[in-house]
């Protein structure tokens, strides 16, 4: 993980300001990302898990420029990717592309299955008319769908299959990033698998990266490399999946890997004190967002905000205690 | 489940869905029971029937739908039992949140909005226990105390905007154990929450099971979900229950290939201890369900399955006995050679 990495994440902060209400006050403003920072190298999968309210998605739709940054930035190879002019953001939307989580909503229901796998390719106008054909021809059957699908409405295709025409798409016009949010998780289990397993020989074929924003830790588990824990707009902890699942640092990842169904082993963290959800979230300006719900807190826990720690090359964690754990192993 | 008269009673049950491509058999010969105090998972897919089965048990199947044969017979402990596919609509009024109590997957959508939680619990106290109204919003702070939301009195005055989804999740189940139903049916009741608030509310549910002696019916897709959690687990496949058993047997030694398959299919089943991308792929199940207004003769499962043979393709498949003391059954023909190992 030595070389530049293909896009970086940093300092990334997005607040949503509320409206005002009909007698004119303001509500609170809502502090969607909270200088969040990592890397994504070329051919990898990365696992963006957290739970609803974490921020997860936000950052993917940073990410393909769905959603404005109103503090720090992305760049992609070097290029800041809030700052692009002129052909520059035609030619970042081919190297970043999204999957999205519902396909029935994702696909528009009066497009032939051929124009929207096509669409991208229109609109960059990457080839001739004949080899679009023959391109779309080649992109279906790379997620497994026959050339019979070319005429076809999305209705009339199955969920997974809904899935694998949204892939077509976003694989067209020749990403080298993949954002998908939650690809699987409308999914049956036995097509989730599927899903999946089609992802992976993606990336293997293609070498694509790809971020994989779930809530799901055991199929982030199974087809990431790395993972970044997200909880109430900041990051937790990043790290490579084996290391992660021998010895979570972050009090929230260890509480997430507790409790994850199927994977729950001896020496059981217990389940954390439910928020009291009529305060709210806690203060995020002074403090650590998991410090109420977390069992290993201190007085500094609720003032300071923890800075990321580097704690070995590959790991990074959020936390002003990460001794308790680190010490451990 | 010592005691000798089951709550619910499902015989030889039969769901008829009249739509423009035909008759579409939903449920298809299922049989059941649950006892007091028991915990029973019903697992499936989408399309398996196991979310008609329960609409069927309260009586509300949308209208092009209907039971066309078999019996639901309830029978809570001191009263006389009902067959509630045959019972008319007033009695089923009664049972509906009285006998039953019944939650759903999205709390934001069963609850109503111009309401406060409170008169919304009190409200299946004065329609079932002709209770006062102001003795019935005291009784609704207790339940949400029981349903482990803090400061139940000021809580009473909240509308459901004003929740999080977990709290609007344990408001539906005040409401649903409002008159102690002798049983709950929980309709993938935590499909739509976090992992963290998934396990409290699971947790709040085995509580009210120790404490009220319910017996609960919870419909999931997750079969990693119930494995510590349900007593027995029954698998709907093509509107048949294809195995039953307890949680433990169904989860560590299935003996359909359906079941087989399906827990193969979890991600989580194939965790190394390091995360290596030469990992092979995940296991799948080949084709799709059978259409089911087109039900092909023989196994459901056989055209997806690996092991089937000719006897598989003709003749319906009865439910067989693999563990009689356990309860133990599956609707596969062939059971006896399975491998039951995981990946095998």
């Amino acid at each position: 993980m030595s070389a530049a990495p293909l896009l970086s994440v940093r300092d990334l902060g997005v607040t949503f300001h509320a409206p005002r209400t009909l007698l004119g006050r303001r509500a609170r403003n809502v502090q969607a990302l909270d200088k969040v920072s990592f890397d994504i190298h070329a051919g990898e999968i990365v696992g963006i898990l957290g739970e609803s309210g974490s921020g997860k998605t936000t950052v993917g739709r940073c990410m393909v420029r769905l959603q404005r940054p109103t503090a720090g930035h992305i760049s992609f190879e070097g290029c800041n990717i809030q700052a692009l002019s002129g052909a520059d953001p035609g030619w970042y939307c081919r190297q970043v592309q999204m999957i999205f989580q519902d396909p029935a909503a994702s696909l528009n229901p009066r497009l032939r299955v051929r124009d929207i796998v096509a669409e991208g390719l229109d609109i960059h106008r990457i080839g001739t008319r004949e080899s679009r054909r023959e391109a779309v021809i080649d992109l279906l059957a790379s997620v497994g769908l026959g050339a019979d699908a070319l005429m076809r409405f999305a209705h009339e295709f199955s969920g997974g299959q809904r899935q694998r025409i949204g892939i077509a798409r976003a694989l067209a016009v020749g990403p080298r990033l993949i954002v998908a949010d939650e690809p699987v998780s409308a999914l049956d289990v036995s097509v989730q698998a599927k899903v999946i397993n089609l992802l992976r020989s993606l990336r293997e074929r293609l070498g694509l990266a790809m971020a994989f924003i779930s809530h799901d830790l055991p199929t982030v588990m199974f087809l990431c490399d790395r993972v970044i824990i997200m909880y109430l707009g900041r990051v937790m902890e990043i790290a490579p999946i084996g290391a992660f699942r021998m010895q979570p640092f972050h009090p929230y990842s260890r509480t997430l890997l507790a409790l994850a169904p199927g994977l729950r082993q001896g020496g059981e963290e217990r389940i954390p004190p439910t928020p009291d959800h009529s305060t709210a979230a806690p203060d995020l300006h002074h403090g650590c967002a998991f410090r109420n719900r977390c069992p290993h807190g201190t007085a500094a826990c609720a003032t300071v905000v923890p800075p990321m720690k580097q704690i070995t090359p590959e790991r990074w964690v959020a936390c002003l205690r990460p001794e308790i754990f680190h010490d451990a192993c | 489940m010592a005691a000798s008269c089951p709550v619910l009673l499902a015989e030889g049950l039969n769901i008829h869905f009249h739509t423009r491509r035909g008759v579409v058999h939903a449920v298809d010969d299922v049989t059941f029971d649950i006892y007091p105090g028991e915990i029973v998972a019903l697992v499936g897919e989408s399309g398996s029937g196991k979310s008609v089965t329960s609409l069927s048990i309260m009586g509300l199947l949308p209208r092009i739908g209907h039971i066309a044969g078999g019996r639901l017979v309830f029978q809570p402990a001191g009263h006389a039992p009902v067959d509630l596919a045959a019972a008319p609509e007033r009695t089923l009024r009664k049972i509906r949140g009285g006998g039953i109590g019944m939650i759903f997957q999205e709390p934001m959508t069963s609850l109503n909005p111009a309401m406060t939680v409170g008169e919304q619990i009190a409200e299946a106290l004065v329609l079932h226990h002709q209770a006062d109204r102001r003795a019935a919003v005291a009784r609704a702070a207790d339940l949400l105390a029981a349903v482990g939301i803090t400061r139940p009195q000021e809580r009473v005055g909240s509308y459901p905007h004003q929740m999080s989804g977990g709290m609007r999740q344990r408001v539906m189940i005040a409401i649903a154990i409002a008159c102690r139903p002798a049983l709950l049916i929980a309709d993938e009741p935590t499909t739509a929450l976090d992992v963290t608030t998934q396990a409290q509310i699971l947790e709040i549910l085995k509580q009210l099971r120790r404490d009220t002696g319910m017996a609960i019916l919870f419909i999931t897709h997750n079969l990693s979900l119930v494995e510590a959690f349900a007593d027995r687990i029954m698998v709907m496949y093509a509107g048949q229950m294809v195995e039953c058993g307890n949680a433990r047997d169904v989860m560590m030694a299935p003996r359909h290939p359906y079941t087989k398959a399906l827990l193969d299919c979890l991600p989580v089943r194939h965790l190394g201890m390091k995360g290596d991308a030469a990992r092979p792929g995940l296991p799948t199940i080949p084709g799709h369900p059978p259409d089911l207004a087109h039900r092909p003769a023989g196994c459901a499962f056989a055209m997806r399955c690996g092991r089937a043979h000719d006897a598989c393709r003709t003749g319906h498949p009865d439910l067989q006995m693999v563990n009689a003391a356990h309860g133990h059954a599956t609707r596969c023909i062939a059971w006896r050679g399975m491998n039951v190992a995981a990946g095998a």
